[in-house]
């Protein structure tokens, strides 16, 4: 099971007053358990993370937070595959940032997770979109 | 996480020695004509980034009480 998940679900994660943060806990320690999974990264995922983080949290730690994003599999974001996410922007109507993650999960044939769920219905266009706690449900 | 380099050539020589370090959870960077030309790494990396995660945890102070999902809306509207 391959995984593309969203910001959203790492700054609910981050924020015990968060209205899902619970969800996101147990989404993550789910995942743990689960060795098939693997999560995929876009550069964006982390920069936009961090950048929430950052403004939000006093004496944040960007190096540790790269660190465990780091082990993470790396989504291919360059000019050479630009022609291809052009293409898949123009089946969604969305903003970039968002288009950019929903076409990342759909090149890399990931089931984006996410807790926005009108880049879920958006992204579903496209490519399999959950809620967290949705992939555990049978 | 252990990090260690190998040459194309190891690879070809050594590679169910090399599949059993990673499943171990070894990852290597791959070395080709002297240069470093990929990383091959475990799948159980993911998982490593997932206990790294877990162990940042909400540790900290958050100064907001919008929801994550206002705040990536934020960043991207």
């Amino acid at each position: 099971m391959k995984l593309l998940i969203d910001s959203s679900v790492f700054i609910s994660f981050f924020n015990d007053a968060d209205v899902f943060h619970k969800e996101s806990v147990i989404f993550f320690e789910k995942l743990l358990e689960d060795k098939n999974a693997i999560n995929v990264l876009p550069i964006l995922v982390f920069l936009e993370t961090a950048n929430v983080l950052r403004k939000k949290i006093d004496a944040f730690n960007e190096i540790k937070l790269l660190d465990a994003f780091n082990e993470y599999e790396k989504v291919d974001l360059s000019f050479d595959s630009s022609r291809k996410y052009l293409l898949l922007f123009n089946q969604l109507h969305l903003r970039t940032s968002d288009a950019i993650i929903a076409a990342c999960a759909k090149m890399e044939d990931a089931i984006l997770v996410t807790w926005d769920e009108k880049l879920a219905k958006e992204a579903k266009k496209i490519t399999n979109a959950q809620a967290p706690l949705t992939l555990f449900k049978k | 996480m252990q990090l260690q380099t190998i040459s194309a050539k190891e690879l070809r020589n050594n590679l169910p020695k090399i599949i059993e370090l990673l499943k171990k959870g070894s990852n290597f960077t791959l070395i080709y004509r002297s240069k470093p030309v990929a990383q091959i790494k475990s799948l159980s990396s993911s998982q490593e980034g997932l206990r790294k995660l877990l162990e940042l945890g909400p540790s900290f102070h958050f100064r907001s009480r919008k929801s994550a999902v206002e705040l990536i809306r934020e960043e991207r509207d």
